[in-house]
């Protein structure tokens, strides 16, 4: 009778609830193994260039470290300003010199600041066997007067280690 | 009699959900690190008091931060050639504003904004050098400008 009806009516109402939680927890996760909201705002803006399609997770980098793998990763925070000048003409160049060149978003896990001894971004390491063997602290050189590196450095780094390992 | 029992489970399950929902949100604490935009915030009472996002960073940073209080003054007139003061939301006002995003009766509000740049560990860095080695606040403001601006 009246009951019933009500029962059913809240009854509805809870699936409907339900689902919805569901499917508020079901968002896909982005490349960050984490869903878009949960990202920083700078993240969220280079989710879909170009120049940040090789995204390494800190799993990945672990398990390349363990496996004493040889590889190139370049350390930088979405919200950088500098990584954000460099990052368009260093990805392209090392497409270009066929470098596996792994990016590190230490915005998105913080906690590898500490961990892998970064001091500023962007900084790429370049891991010997699965130890740090080599580092170029910095990003691109603003002008004459500015620290920092020119595209020739870069690719002498490149180029030196290349030979030891691009995994 | 049954009816009431049937009233009673999604009833329930309602609750839970509303529950669920509602808790979502969470409460937040100053003085835990949260986030601002693309910076972590965390409010300490002093600049003696280090904020607990430092435990991620390197020993470099974490000493950078603790010498805050001694160059607050300076820091405050010398400009900041990371890219932040031109930011479009809330750029910072220099060097300073790297570190610290408020300071107020309650306290200070760290950022980790600094934790991430390397221009603005080094300049601090730099300040302590020349600092030591006795110049003067302009001095070391014009040393600023000369190395660290890229229009200069």
């Amino acid at each position: 009778m009246n009951a019933k009806k009500l029962s059913i009516f809240f009854g509805i109402l809870a699936v409907l609830i339900v689902a919805l939680v569901v499917l508020n927890n079901l968002k896909p996760d982005t490349v960050y193994g984490k869903p878009s909201d949960d990202l920083y705002p700078a993240t969220r803006e280079i989710l879909n260039d170009p120049n940040y399609n090789n995204i390494m997770l800190p799993d990945e980098l672990e398990e390349k470290l363990t496996n004493k793998e040889s590889f190139f990763v370049y350390f930088f925070a979405s919200d950088c300003p500098h990584c954000r000048a460099t990052t368009p003409q260093l990805k392209p160049l090392a497409d270009e010199l066929g470098i596996n060149l792994h990016q590190f978003n230490l915005r998105e896990f913080d906690t590898y600041f500490g961990t892998m001894n970064i001091e500023a971004t962007p900084t790429i390491v370049y891991f010997k066997d699965g130890v740090e063997s080599d580092r170029l602290k910095g990003g691109l050189k603003e002008s004459e007067t500015t620290d920092g590196y020119s595209l020739d450095d870069f690719k002498a780094f490149f180029e030196k280690h290349k030979p030891e390992g691009n995994d | 009699m049954k009816a009431k029992w049937l009233l009673a489970l999604p009833a329930a399950v309602l609750a839970c959900g509303i529950l669920l929902v509602a808790c979502g949100g969470g409460g937040s604490d100053e003085s835990e690190p949260h986030r601002h935009g693309n910076e972590n915030w965390e409010h300490e009472a002093s600049l003696a008091d280090m904020p607990s996002f430092l435990d991620k960073y390197s020993g470099r940073t974490k000493h950078l931060y603790s010498i805050v209080g001694k160059y607050e003054d300076i820091m405050q007139m010398i400009n900041c050639y990371c890219g932040c003061m031109k930011y479009e939301d809330d750029p910072h006002s220099s060097l300073l504003r790297c570190y610290v995003a408020g300071k107020d009766d309650t306290g200070v509000t760290w950022t980790d904004h600094s934790g991430q740049c390397g221009i603005c560990t080094e300049e601090l860095a730099k300040i302590e050098e020349w600092s030591k080695e006795g110049k003067t606040p302009e001095q070391i403001k014009q040393l600023i400008e000369d190395n660290f601006n890229p229009n200069a």
